[in-house]
C-alpha cells in the first residue's frame, strides 16, 4: 500500500523562473494521474521532483507516511519511463532491463526469471540480445517500459513516454499501456501535453499552467466542468469557442440575439462565454434559440466538418462541428445548442462562473 | 532505366577520381616515395667506410640490427617513456575532463587555459623543464629544500632513473590537456538522462562511472592513446633538449638513435634499416589498436 503525496511543493531556480509552485497533489494506489500542460508549464519540472532528480525549494514529497526529500532517486523505489527512453547504448536489451535489479544485488537466478517473465508479457523476447541502435522506435518504448516494469516499484512515473512515435503506433501502445498499468495496481503519474492521452488514460488529470494545478478532477469533469478559461481552451479539440460578451441586465449580446445568463452569477457588465463546436448544431424550425451566421471557412475532417460562423451583425466568431451529411447555406445559415452546454467564466479572474442547477430560462431572440 | 543511371554512376566515378587525382599523387609523393626510399636504402651499406658511396649488402643491415644492443636498449627506453606518459596522462587526463564536464563559473576560460600546456612549443616548455630539474639552481630542488624533504640537492637529470622520470614529467605536464579536451568532447556527448535513469535505477555516482561514463568514452580514449602512442613513440624534441639521451644512453630514445646514426655517424643505409624496423614495430602496434578500436565501435553502436 503505498500513496504519493506532494504537500505545498516549491520548485525556484532563479528569483523569476519558478517552474512549480505550490503544488499539492495525492495519488493512490491504482490511481493513473495525468500532469496535462503546455510546454514551458511545469509538469516535467514536477515529475523530475517526485523522482528525486530535482530538489524541492520548498514543500515535500511523501510516499505512505515517509518523507523522500532526503531520499536518493535509487532508494525512492520509483521507476521512470524518459521521454528519451534513456536506454544504455552500450547494453542489450536484456542488460538494459536487468540494470536495476544487478544494482540491487538480485540473485541471478531472479534476474534471469523476472527479466525473462516481463519481455514475455511486452513481446520483446526475440529481441533480449539487440542492442537499442538496432530497435525501431516501438520496440525501444517497449524496452523502457519493461526496465520500469521489472523493478515492481511502489510508483510508475512516466515523462512523455508516447511523445517519439508515429501516430498509429501511439494509439495502439496508449491501450497497452493502460491495460498494463491497470494491472500493475500502483500509483502512476503520467506527463503529456497531448489531451487525448490524458482523457484516456487517466483516472484524475491535473491541469497545469506555470506551476500552478488549475484543476484537478477526473477527465471527463475537465471535458465538462471546465474551471477557468485555460483549461476550458486547453482542453478539447477543436478548441472552445470563447467569447467576451458585453451584458444588458440579464442577457449576455451575441450578435442580434440576447442569450439569457444563467441564474446565480448576477449581473455582471461582461462575461467569456464558452461553447464547444461539438455541442453546436444547424437549427432547425422548433428551436427557440437561432443565431444567424455567415460561413467563412470550411474544414473538412471526414468524420465531421468543422465551420467557421461570423455571427451576423458582428465580427465575433463561432466554430460549429456539424455532420458530413447536412446542407446549409454559405450565406446565411442558423445555429442552435443546448443551453446547458454554455460555459460561462468571469472576465476580470477567469475563474469558471457557477451557475445554480437551477433550470435556465428558455433563450429567446430579439 | 538501369542503363541510365549506369551511365550517371559511372561518370560520377569518373568525377570522382579526377577530384581526389591531386590529394593521391600528394599522398604518393609525400608518404609512398619517402617510405619505399627508406626500404631501398637499408638493403645498402653507404657510410663512411665505404666512402659514402652505396653498395649493395642485402639484408645484413638487418643482421647487424638483431645485435645491436644499443637499438634495443633505446626500444626498451622508448617503451618504458610512452606506456609510463600514456597511462598517467590518460589517468590524470580523466579527471581534468571530468572537472571540465561540470558546469561552473567561469568554465571557458578554465578549459582554454587547461589548453595552454599543449600550446607551447615542445622545445621551449623542454628548456625550461630542464632548468627547473637542474641540480644547481632548478625550482624543484629550492622548493623540496624549503618544504624540508630534502637536505641536499637531488641530480634529476644526471640519474639514469630520475632523468628518465624527469621526462616523463614534463611530457605528462605538456600532453595532459591534448586527452582531457578530447576525451571531454566524448563525455559530452552522453546525455544526460542516461545518468538520471541509472541513478533512479539505484547506481551511485561511483558505479555510474564505471558503468555509464567509461564504456561510452571508450571510442574516444582508445583515440587519445592511439595519437599519444604514434607521438610518444617518436619522442625526440623534448628529450633532445632536455637529456640529449643522457645519461650514458639511459634516455635515449629510438629517434633520437636514428638520428645520431645518420646525421653524427653518417651511417645512412643502417639509420635507413633503424627507422623501417621501428615503422614496422609502429605499424603493429597501431594495427592493434585499430583492432580494438573497432571493438569498442561495435560495443557502443547505439544512440549517443
Amino acid at each position: 500500500m503505498s500513496t504519493l503525496q506532494l504537500k505545498s511543493l516549491r520548485k525556484q531556480f532563479a528569483p523569476d523562473v519558478i517552474p512549480v509552485k505550490d503544488v499539492n497533489l495525492t495519488v493512490e494506489d491504482g490511481e493513473f494521474l495525468t500532469l496535462l500542460g503546455p510546454s514551458g508549464c511545469g509538469k516535467s519540472t514536477l515529475l523530475r521532483l517526485i523522482a528525486g532528480l530535482e530538489q524541492p525549494t520548498a514543500g515535500e514529497v511523501r510516499l505512505g507516511d515517509q518523507n523522500l526529500n532526503r531520499v536518493a532517486p535509487g532508494d525512492r523505489n520509483m521507476a521512470m519511463v524518459f521521454q528519451s527512453y534513456a536506454l544504455y547504448p552500450h547494453m542489450t536489451v536484456a542488460e538494459n532491463i536487468a540494470t536495476a535489479l544487478k544494482l540491487r544485488d538480485v540473485p541471478k537466478a531472479e534476474i534471469q526469471q523476472r527479466v525473462g517473465s516481463v519481455s514475455e508479457k511486452l513481446a520483446i523476447t526475440h529481441l533480449r540480445d539487440r542492442k537499442p541502435s538496432k530497435l525501431s522506435g516501438g520496440q525501444r518504448q517497449r524496452v523502457a517500459l519493461a526496465r520500469a516494469l521489472v523493478r515492481e516499484p511502489a510508483v510508475f512515473l512516466l515523462d512523455e513516454p508516447l511523445s517519439n512515435l508515429d501516430a498509429l503506433l501511439r494509439e495502439q501502445v496508449r491501450e497497452d499501456l493502460k491495460q498494463l498499468f491497470e494491472e500493475q495496481q500502483k500509483p502512476v503519474v503520467y506527463v503529456t501535453h497531448d489531451q487525448t492521452e490524458a482523457m484516456t488514460l487517466s483516472s484524475k488529470v491535473a491541469v497545469l499552467l506555470d506551476g500552478v494545478v488549475q484543476q484537478l478532477a477526473e477527465p471527463s469533469l475537465i471535458y465538462t466542468q471546465p474551471a477557468n478559461r485555460f483549461v476550458a481552451s486547453f482542453v478539447g479539440s477543436p478548441q472552445m469557442n470563447l467569447l467576451t460578451l458585453k451584458c444588458e441586465g440579464d442577457r449576455a449580446q451575441l450578435g442580434p440575439v440576447g442569450l439569457p445568463l444563467p441564474t446565480g452569477i448576477g449581473s455582471p457588465s461582461t462575461v467569456i462565454f464558452g461553447l464547444r463546436p461539438e455541442a453546436i448544431r444547424l437549427a432547425q424550425a422548433g428551436d427557440s434559440l437561432k443565431i444567424p451566421g455567415q460561413v467563412f471557412l470550411v474544414e473538412n475532417f471526414g468524420r465531421e466538418q468543422l465551420l467557421s460562423v461570423r455571427v451576423e451583425n458582428s465580427d465575433l466568431k463561432l466554430r460549429a462541428l456539424i455532420p458530413p451529411d447536412q446542407h446549409w447555406e454559405r450565406d446565411r445559415l442558423e445555429l442552435t445548442w443546448t443551453p446547458e452546454q454554455s460555459h460561462w467564466f468571469d472576465p476580470q479572474n477567469e475563474q469558471r462562473l457557477e451557475t445554480s442547477s437551477a433550470a435556465q430560462p428558455a433563450h429567446s431572440s430579439l | 532505366m538501369t542503363q541510365a543511371s549506369d551511365t550517371i554512376r559511372q561518370r560520377q566515378i569518373r568525377q570522382g577520381l579526377i577530384m581526389v587525382a591531386p590529394a593521391i599523387a600528394i599522398l604518393l609523393l609525400v608518404f609512398a616515395y619517402p617510405i619505399g626510399r627508406a626500404f631501398w636504402l637499408s638493403l645498402f651499406t653507404q657510410n663512411l667506410g665505404t666512402q659514402l658511396e652505396a653498395t649493395f649488402s642485402g639484408l645484413s643491415n638487418y643482421q647487424r640490427i638483431v645485435g645491436d644492443g644499443r637499438f634495443w636498449l633505446t626500444l626498451w627506453n622508448t617503451t618504458v617513456f610512452t606506456s609510463l606518459s600514456i597511462v598517467t596522462e590518460l589517468i590524470i587526463g580523466m579527471s581534468f575532463a571530468l572537472i571540465l564536464d561540470q558546469a561552473f563559473r567561469g568554465r571557458g576560460l578554465v578549459r582554454t587555459a587547461a589548453l595552454l600546456p599543449w600550446a607551447l612549443p615542445t622545445a621551449v616548455m623542454g628548456l625550461a623543464w630542464a632548468w627547473i630539474f637542474n641540480d644547481q639552481f632548478g625550482i624543484a630542488n629550492d622548493l623540496l629544500t624549503r618544504l624540508g624533504l630534502i637536505s641536499t640537492n637531488i641530480t634529476w637529470l644526471g640519474d639514469p632513473t630520475r632523468a628518465m622520470l624527469a621526462l616523463i614529467f614534463a611530457d605528462v605536464w605538456k600532453t595532459t590537456p591534448f586527452i582531457a579536451i578530447l576525451l571531454l568532447a566524448g563525455l559530452q556527448s552522453i546525455s544526460g538522462d542516461l545518468y538520471e535513469a541509472h541513478a533512479i535505477d539505484g547506481a551511485s555516482p561511483w558505479q555510474s562511472f564505471w558503468q555509464i561514463t567509461l564504456p561510452l568514452v571508450a571510442p574516444q580514449m582508445v583515440i587519445a592513446l592511439l595519437f599519444r602512442f604514434a607521438q610518444a613513440f617518436g619522442i625526440f624534441d623534448l628529450v633532445q633538449v632536455m637529456t640529449g639521451g643522457g645519461p650514458a644512453g639511459a634516455t635515449e630514445t629510438v629517434s633520437i638513435y636514428i638520428y645520431a646514426t645518420v646525421r653524427r655517424y653518417l651511417d645512412f643505409g643502417y639509420g635507413a634499416a633503424l627507422v623501417v624496423v621501428t615503422f614496422l614495430l609502429l605499424i603493429l602496434a597501431v594495427a592493434i589498436a585499430a583492432y580494438f578500436l573497432s571493438r569498442t565501435r561495435l560495443n557502443v553502436t547505439g544512440e549517443r
